[in-house]
């Protein structure tokens, strides 16, 4: 087995897993980091679209805000380069959570792709509406005359703020029509379900980060492996992981640990809340720059119910979520509720949706819009708490709406995306507004999994990349793998294959014939327990159907035989058959030798009769072979 | 060899429809597959005979699971009777929508034996609910390891809302039992579907349409709306007695759009509060039903009709046509009855009977087209057109068959059908497929024998020994000997190699070798080492020879004759022998 982990961001992991018979493809990544190089877009600023292009770099799209430098048009992504990772060899892949489906269409559009994906059914459903959503906010951008001058190594790294990847193989976000057929490939699956592809049984096992999110346990001829990724133990509205399956398991690789350790998500999201508690009551309003889709879901009941208890909060203080797929986010987390935690569950039997929120639009206190546009401009109500695309603040509605409240400090913007921080509120750092960086981290740390989950899963060999066998921090070697005594640990450098060696004997199921079945009779001894049934039949292989079928002619192959022969007794035997044999010793061992003349046969028996050698021409030997093999037992015979 | 044995004994819906409830057992496993009522039955025949299953031991002692199929009562009405008054305590497997419904199934049926018909000694809704505590949910195609022997599946049935077949697993043997299910898609659920690997010993079927082959569904539907819209136009009223979940939803879906279509305003009436409630759990599982309606739910609930409305009271007394929607659907008590009864001396009137009634009910009798019906305590005299048309979503005599193919059973067992019509079709699969069909009899027990099985696990080592031996490259017969070692206790196989299972067995294995004298004019034996490379690249060359394969072949000098070579093979290396020794003929021959 070889892995080759091809992520440069152990939070987004992308890895390729190869067997002789099968290559594998552990989820996709997609890189947004470009986008913080990229102008945000809004509808109207002065100060956005005012912008000068940088007088010496000569290109009229290039701009500078707040001492760094923008692009002025569609920001571009960063993927694995599917031409290096020849897609058309790739046999199935494995999509564990919505972030990887967003990724999904580069790396099977347009790149040789065959095979198959795999994905839980919510991860399809909520997937989808990312995607959506990205492609819309895509479309609502202005087609501006961008180049790829820029990009030139003596341009961009003149930057005050350089990228750190090479902007040559970022890439534009593909289409609306690409991601249709990319869905189509998906194979929808339920967690634990298992599915076979060329022999190679993969399993989603629930991993509890988001609705749908899975981990892999995938077990080949020779080998078996779990890949642990976005997992998380943290009460929210997902069922937490469940590990049981990957106990004992050979081989783990293990991506995607908290990059946030010291901020439990409980603490968190108390300071999140308190802050919107003190906002409201100043009487700001509050903008959480966010995915339409997962902790959204628990955020809109909690904030609902402090908008109810709190004195001085005025308790029609409207909460807006606006996003083109708000209403289908809402809907479809109240169908799923098969994914939900224990207790989201309880609801459905009583029967209650699994979430508040239909009760809350009823009673229009959450109002759904999917733009900024059209129906919201007319309700629009302030002080509020606003829901809204993107997290990055290039695409979509919120950075709009940073612009719009930017002027009174009253006003709060609440970032809680993890892979966008406070890094991409740079061009918006001078403004009068608030912003409080509370990142939502709910995904195993360093210490939940050294001190116990890796203990209790016990892999032998522990697969993980190359940053987590540093610590995270200076000086903090809690933050990063420690695991010893109950296996190995391999480190897996960006783009290197690791070939992972077997630890176990491994067995492979093999058909039997029913007509050799019908002749498979066990022996054994009436007092012992255990039954013997001697094979000496033809094993195919052909086609790579492994199969027990009776032997192709007499003799093809010979039951191994137990006992010891006497000379005396294969002399008459010989003579029945009207063979004269002439028998003598040759050592001292008790050796003997037969000669058969009129076969020009030899038979020489030896180690106390346990061993005979049998010298004949072609024609002659199949008969003293039956000769000697009738004067013994057959194993297993009683 | 798979030396599980199943037995398959039904408690109920053995020859009959109605109070489904079978036991399996595969090897040492028990399961219980539904746990129905019979509402044809009045007296504790309604329903199975638990103490049949383990004298007067304790169910949770025997049973290692119970698995429900679906939420209609003659699959699931005996559960709270089983758990909590007989006693199991051990788990209840069933889909979310069916662990949903069933409570609220349970709890009308409750009332009305006791609240209608005034029963005492019936099980309680605090029974209910501690049954339901006992209830998991299950995904569907999930693999759930009941224990580390025993695991399930459950697949879509598309019967009604949540229904499943499920698939019971012990080692290689495996049961699948369908519940109840339909195979061709409808206006709200999908068709049943199990995945392609499904390979079941033992196919449990139902059969309730066993002999039919049913018309076009078009064809069905047109004669239904054609026979309601006239009844109305010509003044009369149309009662179609359904359960609260299934069907209904189907005919409501049905005549909504064709009011719209025909911009009709008479009346359809559901009965109160069960429409809204089946509603809510259509939206909160809208996964299970079609593909259509979960495309569009977001933008448009297709539950959410326009000229279907809530009973209002007394609403059957009303002058004039109207269409009504009543439960429960085999006019066995409750709404149905009672405006039944209202209803049925008006030759202007009209009854469909969209679905299957259980012998003895109300319903059946007026199926068999009985014109004088006592209906608690008092005749009356049915004048009412009575239309039955089976909208039930059973698989036909078709989809049966279809399934049969598909997933390929060694047996296949009838249940949930009447005995002629299993007979029929009895005859039909074992022509067509050739695999033997039972059709027990509730309380009859059928023994399948251990069947042999198809699949045996092999270390790679052994495998790739008996490659080696094969010197042919489609590696079709490679030569495999070893052991197949059966633990009595466990009854666990094990493929051992014969030298392991001689060592085990205390014996020692006579070792054959064979030898040939090839005979030449002149030895080259670096030209041999050459050539035999081609076939061993780790040959060793040594003193007195040339030794292949670890020693399994040598080639070996003979004292004082120069142009000879003794050949010499261990027995399992027969098939190399020709090859080999045509070669070194063909070296040591030259010149």
């Amino acid at each position: 087995m070889k892995l080759t982990n091809l992520s440069w961001n152990p939070q987004k992991p992308c890895a390729l897993l190869q067997w002789p018979d099968v290559t594998i493809l552990l989820d996709c990544l997609v890189d947004f980091s470009p986008f913080l190089h990229y102008l945000p877009h809004v509808y109207q600023s002065s100060r956005l679209k005012g912008l000068p292009p940088v007088k010496y770099l000569n290109l009229p799209y290039v701009k500078e805000l707040c001492g760094n430098i923008y692009i002025d048009g569609p920001p571009e992504v960063h993927i694995v380069s599917t031409s290096s990772l020849k897609m058309e060899s790739v046999d199935c892949i494995l999509v564990s959570n919505w972030d990887s489906l967003v990724a999904l269409p580069f790396y099977t559009e347009n790149t040789g792709f065959r095979g198959l994906v795999y994905a839980t059914d919510p991860v399809l459903q909520f997937g989808r509406l990312l995607i959506e959503e990205f492609v819309e906010f895509f479309d609502r951008l202005p087609p501006n005359a961008v180049d790829n001058r820029w990009k030139k190594a003596n341009i961009c790294t003149e930057f005050t703020n350089p990228p750190n990847r090479n902007p040559d193989e970022w890439r534009k976000f593909y289409s609306k029509k690409d991601m249709e057929t990319s869905l189509a490939r998906i194979v929808p699956l339920s967690f634990n379900q298992e599915v076979t592809v060329f022999k190679t049984s993969i399993t989603a096992v629930r991993s509890g980060h988001s609705i749908g999110s899975a981990n892999w346990y995938i077990s080949g001829d020779s080998q078996t492996i779990g890949y642990l990724t976005s997992s998380s133990i943290h009460s929210s509205h997902t069922r937490i992981a469940d590990f049981k399956k990957f106990e004992n398991c050979e081989n783990l690789f293990l991506t995607s640990i908290s990059h946030f350790p010291d901020d439990p998500p409980e603490m968190t999201v108390g300071a999140l809340l308190r802050t919107t508690t003190e906002t409201l009551k100043l009487g700001g309003n509050v903008l959480f720059p966010m995915s339409s889709v997962g902790i959204i879901f628990d955020l809109i009941s909690q904030i609902s119910k402090i908008i109810d208890t709190t004195n001085g909060i005025p308790a029609d203080t409207p909460i807006y979520f606006i996003s083109p797929n708000a209403k289908s986010a809402l809907a479809y987390s109240n169908v799923n509720a098969e994914w939900l935690s224990e207790q989201r569950q309880q609801l459905v039997y009583t029967p209650e949706e699994p979430f508040s929120h239909s009760i809350l639009i009823r009673n229009n206190r959450l109002r759904v819009f999917d733009s900024l546009f059209g129906a919201f401009s007319k309700e629009f109500k302030t002080p509020c708490v606003m829901f809204t695309s993107h997290a990055s603040l290039r695409i979509g509605d919120a950075a709009h709406m940073i612009e719009l409240w930017s002027a009174d400090s009253k006003n709060a913007v609440i970032l809680t995306d993890t892979e966008f921080s406070i890094e991409a509120y740079k061009p918006f750092e001078l403004l009068e507004i608030r912003v409080y960086n509370y990142p939502i981290e709910t995904r195993l740390d360093f210490q939940m999994l050294n001190e116990n989950i890796l203990q209790t899963i016990a892999p032998k060999i522990l697969l993980v990349p190359s940053s987590y066998m540093l610590p995270m921090k200076p000086n903090r070697n809690d933050l990063m793998i420690q695991y010893g005594g109950k296996g190995s640990v391999i480190e897996c450098k960006l783009g290197e294959c690791v070939t992972v060696p077997a630890t176990t004997v491994r067995k492979r199921k093999v058909k039997i014939h029913p007509e050799l079945m019908a002749t498979m009779k066990m022996r054994g001894a009436a007092s012992s327990n255990r039954g013997y049934c001697h094979l000496a039949v033809n094993l195919s292989v052909f086609d790579d159907d492994y199969q027990l079928i009776p032997p192709v002619k007499k003799w093809s192959v010979r039951p191994k035989y137990t006992g010891e022969i006497d000379s005396a007794a294969i002399v008459s035997a010989l003579a029945k058959k009207s063979y004269t044999a002439v028998c003598s010793n040759v050592d001292d061992e008790g050796t003997r030798v037969i000669r058969i003349e009129k076969l020009d046969a030899t038979i020489t028996i030896s180690g106390r009769g346990t061993r005979t050698k049998i010298q004949a021409s072609g024609e002659n030997r199949p008969l003293l072979l039956d000769l000697i093999t009738s004067v013994l037992k057959p194993l297993g015979a009683l | 060899m798979g030396l599980s044995e199943i037995s398959i004994v039904p408690l109920g819906a053995g020859q009959d429809v109605g109070r489904s409830c079978i036991l399996v057992s595969i090897g040492s496993k028990n399961v219980m597959l539904d746990c129905g009522m019979h509402m044809g039955f009045q007296d504790e025949r309604r329903f199975p005979d638990f103490s049949f299953i383990s004298g007067k031991s304790r169910l949770t002692d025997f049973l290692d699971c119970v698995i429900i199929s679906h939420f209609h009562l003659d699959h699931c009405g005996s559960l709270p009777h089983m758990s909590e008054i007989v006693g199991y305590d051990g788990p209840i497997y069933m889909t979310y929508p069916t662990k949903a419904i069933v409570p609220v199934l349970l709890e009308d049926y409750r009332k009305v034996q006791t609240e209608f018909k005034g029963e005492t000694d019936f099980f309680t809704s605090e029974n209910i609910k501690s049954c339901m505590k006992k209830a998991i949910a299950v995904n569907l195609h999930e693999t759930i390891e009941v224990d580390d022997e025993l695991s399930i599946r459950a697949f879509y049935a598309g019967h009604v809302l949540g229904a499943a077949m499920f698939e019971i697993r012990v080692g290689d043997q495996s049961v699948l039992y369908t519940g109840d299910y339909n195979m061709t898609p409808d206006r709200h659920l999908g068709a049943a579907r199990v995945l392609p690997d499904v390979r079941p010993t033992v196919l449990i079927s139902e059969s309730t349409y066993a002999t039919t082959i049913r018309d076009s569904k078009r064809a069905r539907e047109r004669d239904f709306l054609r026979k309601v819209h006239e009844k109305v136009m010509a003044g009369g009223k149309v009662i179609i007695p359904v359960f609260a979940l299934g069907r209904a939803q189907e005919l409501c879906i049905l005549l909504e759009s064709y009011w719209e279509r025909m911009n009709l305003n008479i009346p359809i009436f559901f009965s109160q509060g069960l429409a809204e409630r089946a509603n809510q759990y259509y939206r909160l599982f809208i996964n299970w039903t079609n593909e259509n309606i979960k495309k569009t739910f977001v933008a448009r609930n297709m539950f959410d009709f326009k000229h279907i409305r809530p009973m209002e009271k007394g609403a059957e007394d009303m002058p004039g046509p109207q269409v009504l929607f009543s439960t429960p659907g085999m006019l066995h008590g409750g709404q149905s009855l009672k405006v039944f009864k209202k209803w049925c001396s008006d030759a202007n009137n009209m009854i469909i009977m969209p679905g299957y009634c259980v012998a003895g009910t109300i319903g059946a009798r007026v199926i068999n087209g009985e014109k004088r019906i006592e209906m608690e305590g008092k005749m009356y005299e049915v004048r009412l057109a009575v239309e039955y048309m089976s909208f039930s979503a059973h698989a036909d005599a078709k989809g049966i068959m279809q399934l049969i193919r598909h997933c390929q059973p060694q047996h296949v067992m009838f249940v949930h059908g009447e005995a002629e019509k299993m007979e029929f079709l009895r005859g039909k699969v074992e022509k067509e497929f050739g695999v033997p069909v039972h059709m027990p009899a509730n309380g009859e027990t059928i023994m399948i024998e251990p069947s042999p099985k198809a699949f045996i696990e092999v270390s790679n080592q052994l495998i790739e020994r008996s490659i080696a031996l094969d010197p042919t490259s489609s590696k079709k017969s490679c030569p495999f000997t070893a052991c197949v070692v059966l633990d009595k206790q466990t009854n666990a196989l094990e493929v051992v190699s014969c030298e392991a299972a001689a060592e085990d067995l205390n014996v020692k294995i006579h070792t054959i070798t064979l030898s040939q004298i090839l005979k030449g004019t002149h030895i080259d034996w670096n030209v041999l080492s050459e050539a035999m490379q081609v076939y061993d690249p780790e040959l060793q060359v040594k003193k007195d020879g040339i030794e292949m394969f670890h020693g399994e072949v040598c080639l070996l000098r003979v004292k004082g004759q120069e142009s000879q070579v003794e050949m010499i093979w261990d027995e399992c290396r027969e098939q190399w022998q020709p090859i080999i020794c045509a070669i070194v003929h063909d070296i040591i021959r030259k010149n």
